[in-house]
């Protein structure tokens, strides 16, 4: 059995926004429900998040938290919502939760993200079937935590999440882990027990356009495409202005295959464009676009994909994760991204995810994991 | 006093719901505005992105379309080359034949042309014996006399002598065009020999007889030969000899194409020889249309015609000068006046040694 409740909030008063999550979340259960085991608590950057982990601390004080600050947050119970608070608890008697942290990411993120697995494992000497994780997404490369992540998991071991996002001002973001605010941290759930998944991944992109190559990049940024300034290339298409993440690059693998990384900013003097994760020289990679309906049908791709996987007969809960373009891009229909959550599972499945600043997820179970960017990814739990 | 806290408390509930909602708005309020304005940002991203890959499509697709063209163009150039490969092919596989046959035909021609002396004798001869006959046994029998007025013996004995003249004048001409042919195709001249380019001139003449020869369309065209004193030129005579074929066969055309405009208009062909210094100079002029001189320019160039396709390649002169320039160290060049005709000048050293040095 697993039973998830969900508390959302749009005040932005931190004190009546967390008392009135609470309130939701017990409302939810009844005398037989067990006390919960883990919480996953999902937060706008503008709460006060001390205050918010320490209610929770009280009310719920041997449960496993972990979380961090997004950029828009969704659940079946408010739907898409920015500014607002999201907590879920997880409640189980044949499924463990562990949660790990690892601290230093700038620093070290290969070690960080060894850490956290450590600290998660504890002294479980089972091998966990999942791995859920909410990581620092700004600062350092964001992409070498989930390097760090699959070189002690092992490559092909499912690791979902998503890393925190602090409203486009990539400055600071936060993780939740216990009663702890932390920020350069990785956070991580181990699920051990009878546990079913399924996971769908989509974007929608397409490249379009020249066909260039990286020739020099530095960290976290593209110095120069095809020998000349990198942002050029984005110049001949944007007529000079600044390269933008809803026009990310393609960057295409050996197999021809390609994922997305998205600019985040550029420097007219240098030429170079600015990433949140370091990207591998000398590959091609070439500017891809997508449309509204693109971007809609890649969600309803993700879900459906996830749903006709799920292995057992009915899923308990679906985690989502969706880049935080998908939200810029889609604006006032952002909101259609839950809808067709909802209709796709008949409305009966209780949802939670965030708006990131990166995904964490494999193509299908068993597959490569990695970071993604401009993806909505889809993860299915249940015991059935 | 009851009522009272009641309606305080609904009141102080009220109350705080409206703070609520008012937080709310006015969060929601700060975000509509950065989130307009970015969506703005984008829409006009969009059109510039939108206009760029259209004019990228475009770029490419005229490309594309000059990419096509060219294509084209050397594809209609293979063909050619194609053709006039497959022509080449058959004319050497013909040149072998003809040389085979040439050759064959050589000796049965010797012995008929041996012997044609000896039946003259021969039958001279016996003309005397049957005049000596006649003198002897005047009158004949009755039945010898029939025999002589049904055979006609007089007109016999008359005519008898030109028809083996006319026999020996036709062997000739069998033994020159015999010649003529292996001549032209020198199939056992491969490497560069010491020739008389007059022979060649004669043979390529010869194999154009037909052509130059006229037809119920059109007249003679006329051959002047101005033929100087020319050493042995040391060459490849079956490659000078296509020359020659080519810059010929160019001139006919030329006359022809005339004659069908200006009828009237004599067609003419001047062939002038000469040795100078170290070169000889061979000059082959006609009477034909002329070439403008913006066309002068191309003359050379592979695949240049004015002919009607499946008639002209425009590979015969491309293959000349490469023949004459770059196999013999010679030079060909034209000199031509619209309306007055054309003349070819080639010019190649004596000695191939010499021309090396
Ligand atoms: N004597 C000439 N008088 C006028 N035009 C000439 C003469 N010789 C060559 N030309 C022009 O030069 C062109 C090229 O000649 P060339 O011999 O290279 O090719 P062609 O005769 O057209 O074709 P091919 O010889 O391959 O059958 C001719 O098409 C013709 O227009
Ligand atoms: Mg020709």
């Amino acid at each position: 059995m697993l039973k998830v409740t969900i508390g959302h909030s749009k005040d932005p008063d931190s004190e009546s926004a967390i008392s009135e999550i609470i309130e939701q979340c017990l409302e939810q259960c009844d005398s037989d429900t067990p006390d919960p085991i883990a919480g996953l608590l999902l937060a706008a950057i503008d709460f006060d998040h001390q205050l918010i982990l320490d209610r929770i601390h009280a009310k719920f004080p041997n449960i496993a938290l972990i979380g961090g600050t997004t950029d828009g947050e969704m659940s079946s119970k408010l739907q898409f919502s920015q500014d607002s608070l999201v907590l879920t608890l997880f409640y189980s008697d044949d499924i463990q939760i562990q949660a790990g942290l690892g601290r230093n990411l700038s620093h070290d993120p290969v070690a960080g993200a060894a850490e956290a697995v450590r600290h998660g494992k504890g002294q479980n000497t089972e091998t966990p079937k999942l791995c859920l994780t909410v990581a620092e997404g700004i600062g350092y490369d964001s992409n070498a935590v989930v390097e760090g992540l699959k070189k002690v998991l092992g490559k092909r071991f499912p690791i979902f999440g998503g890393v925190s996002a602090d409203q486009l001002r990539f400055q600071k973001s936060f993780q939740f882990f216990g009663r702890e605010v932390l920020t350069d941290a990785v956070t991580l759930f181990f699920l051990y027990g009878d546990l079913q998944f399924s996971c769908g991944i989509a974007h929608g992109w397409k490249p379009i356009g020249k066909v260039a190559t990286l020739t020099e990049v530095a960290s976290n940024s593209v110095v120069k495409i095809d020998g000349k300034f990198a942002t050029d290339l984005y110049d001949s298409y944007l007529q000079g202005l600044q390269p933008s993440p809803e026009y990310p690059l393609a960057i295409f693998e050996e197999s021809g295959e390609f994922y997305l990384r998205l600019p985040v900013g550029s420097n007219r003097e240098t030429g170079e464009i600015h990433f949140l994760t370091n990207l591998p020289v000398e590959t091609q990679v070439q500017v891809a676009f997508a449309t509204r309906e693109d971007v809609l049908r890649a969600t309803q791709d993700s879900f459906q994909i996830a749903f006709d996987r799920y292995p057992g007969r009915h899923p308990d809960v679906a985690l989502l994760f969706s880049c935080f373009i998908r939200r810029q891009l889609l604006g006032t229909r952002t909101q259609e991204e839950c809808q067709w959550v909802n209709k796709l599972s008949k409305q009966e499945l209780p949802f939670v995810g965030f708006y990131t600043y990166g995904e964490i997820g494999p193509m299908e179970i068993g597959g490569k994991v990695r970071l993604h960017q401009e993806t909505f990814i889809t993860l299915l739990l249940g015991t059935s | 006093m009851l009522v009272m806290d009641r309606t305080e408390e609904l009141l102080r509930q009220r109350i705080k719901d409206l703070e609520k909602e008012n937080r709310i708005l006015h969060k929601q309020l700060q975000r509509s505005h950065t989130d307009r304005v970015q969506v703005e940002n984008n829409y006009i991203r969009d059109g510039y992105l939108l206009q760029n890959i259209i004019q990228d499509l475009e770029t490419s697709k005229s490309i594309l379309e000059q990419r096509g063209i060219a294509l084209e163009l050397a594809l209609h150039d293979i063909q050619a080359m194609q053709s006039k490969l497959i022509e080449s092919e058959k004319m050497s596989a013909l040149g072998v034949l003809v040389a085979g046959v040439a050759h064959e035909i050589n000796n049965p021609l010797g012995f008929i042309y041996g012997n044609l002396g000896h039946v003259e004798q021969y039958i001279n001869k016996i003309i005397e014996l049957v005049h000596l006959y006649q003198d002897q046994y005047n009158p004949p029998l009755l039945i010898i006399q029939d025999k002589i007025e049904t055979i006609e013996l007089d007109f016999l004995l008359q005519d008898i002598p030109k028809v083996l003249q006319s026999m020996g004048i036709g062997v000739e001409r069998i033994i020159e065009i015999v010649k003529s042919l292996s001549n032209f195709s020198r199939l056992d001249e491969a490497e560069y020999k010491a020739v008389d380019l007059h022979e060649g001139l004669e043979s390529t003449l010869m194999i154009l007889h037909n052509k130059l020869n006229g037809d119920p369309t059109r007249p003679k065209i006329e051959v002047i030969r101005d033929y100087g004193m020319l050493p042995f030129v040391e060459c490849h005579a079956g490659k000078l000899n296509q020359v020659f074929m080519n810059i010929l066969g160019n001139a006919i055309d030329a006359i022809v194409e005339q004659y069908n405009l200006i009828p009237d208009r004599p067609g003419k062909i001047s062939i002038e020889t000469k040795s100078l210094g170290e070169n000889v100079y061979i000059t082959i002029s006609d009477s034909g249309g002329g070439i403008s001189e913006a066309l002068q320019s191309k003359l050379f160039d592979p695949f240049f015609t004015t002919k009607p396709v499946g008639k002209g390649t425009g590979l015969g002169l491309s293959i000349s000068y490469q023949i004459i320039v770059e196999n013999h160290r010679g030079k060909l060049s034209c000199h031509s006046i619209i309306d007055h005709g054309t003349t070819f000048t080639i010019v190649i050293p004596i000695s191939q040694a010499d021309a090396l040095s």
